[in-house]
Parts: C-alpha cells; sequence; structure tokens
C-alpha cells in the first residue's frame, strides 16, 4: 500500500490552442510541444528547471533529446514512452509517471503529446511502415477507420444497434463541444439529421463517427501528493493508471482481425478495465463522469459495456436512454467535445479534461464530480485507462 | 478485370510470411497449424500461441469460407484508389480452420448485395509480379 504523501497526482495541465489538421504552419510541433509543456508547469506554479521526467507514448517525435535541448533542461533522469499504437497508451504514459515519482526516479514528470500532421503523416492516410501490411494493403485496408470498421458492423450486427446509436455519441460531443471555447468544432451545430445524411467513410461509419485529425499540443506534470503541497495548483489524484491488451488479441482490427471471435465485438478493453478498477479500489458505480477515448463513435458503445456501465449489446439503447449527456445523464462523457468535436490530440487532452472536472473547472462541470475515468484507446492494442480523484 | 487499381500494393514477402505467399503463388490458401496441438493460426507466426511450439504444416482451406464482417469503403486514403471507390474490405471467417479469419473483398457484389453469414468461394486473382491474391464471390 501506498503512503498517502507518495501518492501520485497530477499537478498542472497546460495546452496550446488546437486547430484543424495542418492549421500550424508559423509554429513547429516541437515548439507546440515545449509551450505545452511550460504552460504545465506555470499552471502547476513549478519552475521549468525542475522537470527531471518526461513522458510519452506511442511514435511521438519529440523524443527527450530534443526537448532537453529545446527547452534547455537541465536535468532529466527518467525519459519513456510507452507502446502501441496512435492514442492507445495515452494513459499509459501517466502509469509511466506514476513509477517514475514513486520509485524516485524523477520528481517532477512531463507527460505529453504533441501532433502536428500539417507538418508530417496524417494519421488517416496509408502508412506503408506498418507491420502486417502484407495481410491489409493489398485488400484496400489502408487506415485506422477501414481497419476499426468491420468490428463496428458486426457488433451492430450482433447485438441490433442502430445508426442513431452510434450518431447520439457525435450528437453528445457536439453539445459539449459548443460549451468548450477551445474545442475547434465550439461553433458548428450538428443535427441527427445532418448526421445520418453525412457521407459514408467506410460502412457503418459516416462523417461525424470519426474523430477530426488536429494540430497543437498538451501536456502535465506528475509529481507525489506531498511534494504537491509546496505547489499551487489543486492535485488531481491518479487513483490508478493501467495498460493491457485482451488475451489473444494481438494486433486485432490493426492487423487480420484474429483477435478471440468470442471478443470480436467487443472494443478490447475488458482486461484493462478490470485491472484500472481493481488498482483504483473503486466500481463503475462510483465513477461520477468519464472521458471516453472516441476515435470512432461505435467504439465508444463498447467501451461503455467493457468498462461496466452496461452489459454487453446495451450501450445502444443506454445512451438512446440519456445517460451519456451532461444535461440529465447519470454518467456524462467527454464534456470537452472529445476526439469528435474537441480535438484529437491522441487522448491526451481527455487526460486533461478528467484532471479539469477534478479541479471543477470544465466548461460542463458535472457538479461534485470526485472520480473521473479515462480511457486511452480501444480496439487496437493495447488500450490504457486511468482513474482520477479528488 | 482487377478488383484495385495497379497502384495499390501487392505483398512484399517477410520472413515471417514468406510461405504463406508461396502458396499463393500457387494458387493455394494454406493455413498454419500447430503441429502439436493442432490449433490453426493467422497471420502467420513462428509459435503457436495456445502450446508454444513452432513445429507446424500448412493446410489447404478450399470451400469453407464465409463472410463474417464487412465495411463499405467511400472515402480515398490511398493515393491512386480513387477509380475503385466504393469498394468492400471482408472479413473471411473459416469455420473449420478454428475460426481464422483472413482480410480479403468480395468482387462482383454491390454493397447491398453483402451479407454477413454468407457462403464463400475463393478466386485467385493475378495483379502481375509477386502471388497472386485470395478474393472471393458469393457462393451460387
Amino acid at each position: 500500500m501506498t503512503a498517502i504523501r507518495d501518492e501520485a497526482c497530477i499537478v498542472g495541465l497546460g495546452e496550446t490552442e488546437y486547430r484543424r489538421w495542418g492549421g500550424f504552419q508559423d509554429r513547429s510541433e516541437l515548439q507546440l510541444t515545449c509551450e505545452a509543456i511550460q504552460a504545465a508547469a506555470a499552471d502547476a506554479g513549478l519552475d521549468v528547471d525542475d522537470i527531471d521526467g518526461v513522458v510519452s507514448y506511442a511514435m511521438d517525435r519529440n523524443d527527450p533529446a530534443f526537448l532537453q535541448d529545446a527547452m534547455g533542461l537541465p536535468n532529466i533522469r527518467f525519459a519513456s514512452q510507452a507502446w502501441g499504437g496512435g492514442g492507445a497508451a495515452s494513459c499509459a504514459s501517466l502509469q509511466h509517471a506514476v513509477a517514475a515519482v514513486q520509485s524516485g526516479a524523477a520528481h517532477y514528470v512531463a507527460a505529453f503529446r504533441g501532433l502536428c500532421q500539417g507538418q508530417s503523416a496524417r494519421y488517416g492516410k496509408f502508412n506503408a511502415a506498418r507491420r502486417g501490411n502484407n495481410f491489409l494493403a493489398p485488400f484496400g485496408m489502408f487506415s485506422p477507420p477501414i481497419m476499426m470498421a468491420p468490428m463496428i458492423q458486426r457488433y451492430m450486427y450482433e447485438y441490433g444497434v442502430k445508426q442513431e446509436h452510434l450518431g447520439e455519441i457525435a450528437l453528445n460531443a457536439r453539445a459539449n463541444a459548443h460549451r468548450n471555447p477551445r474545442a475547434v468544432m465550439r461553433d458548428r451545430p450538428l443535427t441527427m439529421e445532418t448526421y445520418l445524411a453525412s457521407r459514408l467513410i467506410a460502412s457503418p461509419l459516416r462523417l461525424y463517427d470519426c474523430c477530426q485529425e488536429n494540430d497543437g499540443a498538451c501536456a502535465v506534470i506528475v509529481t507525489t501528493l506531498e511534494r504537491a503541497r509546496d505547489l499551487k495548483a489543486r492535485p488531481v489524484r491518479i487513483l490508478a493508471a493501467a495498460h493491457m491488451n485482451t488475451p489473444g488479441w494481438g494486433a486485432g482490427p490493426v492487423g487480420t482481425h484474429n483477435m478471440p471471435i468470442e471478443d470480436y465485438g467487443a472494443g478490447n478493453c475488458a482486461s484493462v478495465a478490470r485491472e484500472v478498477f481493481g488498482r483504483a479500489g473503486v466500481t463503475p458505480k462510483d465513477i461520477d463522469v468519464a472521458q471516453i477515448y472516441d476515435h470512432f463513435s461505435g467504439l465508444v458503445l463498447m467501451s461503455l459495456e467493457n468498462f461496466g456501465f452496461c452489459g454487453r449489446g446495451e450501450a445502444g439503447d443506454f445512451v438512446a436512454d440519456g445517460h451519456i449527456r451532461w444535461e440529465g445523464g447519470d454518467l456524462p462523457i467527454n464534456t470537452s467535445g472529445g476526439h469528435l468535436s474537441e480535438a484529437y490530440m491522441h487522448g491526451f487532452n481527455l487526460i486533461l479534461e478528467g484532471a479539469r472536472q477534478i479541479r471543477g473547472e470544465s466548461t460542463s462541470q458535472v457538479e461534485g464530480a470526485e472520480i473521473c475515468l479515462v480511457t486511452g484507446g480501444s480496439g487496437a492494442p493495447a488500450p490504457s485507462a486511468a482513474i482520477l480523484g479528488v | 478485370m482487377a478488383y484495385f487499381p495497379p497502384a495499390v500494393p501487392g505483398p512484399e514477402p517477410t520472413i515471417e510470411d514468406a510461405v504463406f505467399w508461396s502458396h499463393c503463388a500457387k494458387s493455394e490458401l494454406r493455413f498454419q497449424k500447430c503441429a502439436s496441438c493442432g490449433r490453426f493460426r493467422h497471420p502467420p507466426s513462428p509459435i503457436c500461441r495456445y502450446c508454444r511450439a513452432t513445429e507446424h504444416d500448412w493446410v489447404e482451406a478450399r470451400d469453407e469460407a464465409e463472410l463474417f464482417s464487412f465495411t463499405v469503403v467511400n472515402y480515398p486514403s490511398f493515393s491512386g484508389i480513387e477509380p475503385a471507390l466504393p469498394y468492400n474490405v471482408a472479413i473471411v471467417r473459416f469455420p473449420s480452420f478454428d475460426n481464422v479469419r483472413l482480410v480479403s473483398n468480395i468482387v462482383g457484389a454491390e454493397p447491398r448485395e453483402l451479407l454477413i453469414g454468407s457462403r464463400l468461394s475463393l478466386i485467385w486473382e493475378d495483379i502481375g509480379p509477386g502471388p497472386k491474391l485470395p478474393r472471393f464471390r458469393a457462393s451460387a
């Protein structure tokens, strides 16, 4: 059992403006990343020189040597990157940060994502370097929407989930984005009619079922409760952060779709859910608000089931009944607008929103929120999750 | 007519999957079967995930395929794919091979004709140099 003073917490939140893909031509991805980390330190009341650890995940281009050089960080003594594709490991970066501050390897760890796809490769396009491509690209399976779509199609077929249920995920995100000035889609209304009429990307996924592609950066500072006492920001406790694949899942839908057949339309989060709830010592009933990784609408439905908020195959009816709405729902989700409508920062902006809810600072604040679940990825290997608390 | 324009890359066999593609070059779809526990696996891998044995056989799959799931794609995420839109990507299941699945395409079918659970027949498509590709048609 960790002594209270050694418990890990988030003490600083920093982010740049978010823009649509290609929106930053005046500043580099590295610069944006440095700006986000400096903003997080300022929010915490921490001298940037005191940052002695940096962590990110999956293919972040801003590696510690560049950051150290760019920001003149004098004492980087812990650096790591969690494995997995895209944003699956977003919350795993917190797990690494927690391990670092609790072991004494570092005292103040900056966890971050910097993402300017306009300056490198677009995530939604074909990536020739993807391992296992021989079984995918010759058959037209080039990019994440195409990879995830058959899983969602099968899920809808097995459980009678309707297109409107997917649409509710998009509409909820947009409604929350309207209250959030940081959200890229803050001024863009969306109705069910517009959703249903939007163009087909990869059936059953329509345009608004797919996350945006954005440029920007965001970061948090992680330390121990003991050290947080000397800082100005209200600490947000990390009750647990976990990172796990379902047994036998392998590459799953970003591979040849040979995950266990009974779990095919089930999202790959059952294991990480068990792990994160078990270590945090809480149950789904204790969750006041959740930030559910929304790369694709249908996978949010599967996550609601995997994380135990409703039974297998019940998420369509669950969202249709209004449970996930900020107004009137008992489990508001994606209160910043999420990836669908705030920005797609590979999951990391969901961690900031989770922390804001615990600090009472969200633009869609859930009154009295004490425990927030944040998830990283689903479908793709290997998803992660974190539970944040007061 | 080929299902995709020539710009779409064919397989470039690696040390892990070269045997699979060498069978495809002979119009044979063969899956790996563990010589120790008898379980099938795909994609090719050096070790059986169930019993960790490395010895294996390659067993031919002929007419056991079924449409497990699919997507109809209508956006170009690969430069040169535009003329093929909309196209389908199928997840083809082989029930008598421990349900291994192959990512492929159903040729000669309109999107509305794609039905989960339908029986499929294997066909081979010659895409020029390199191995032939296993694709499928709806069974009569």
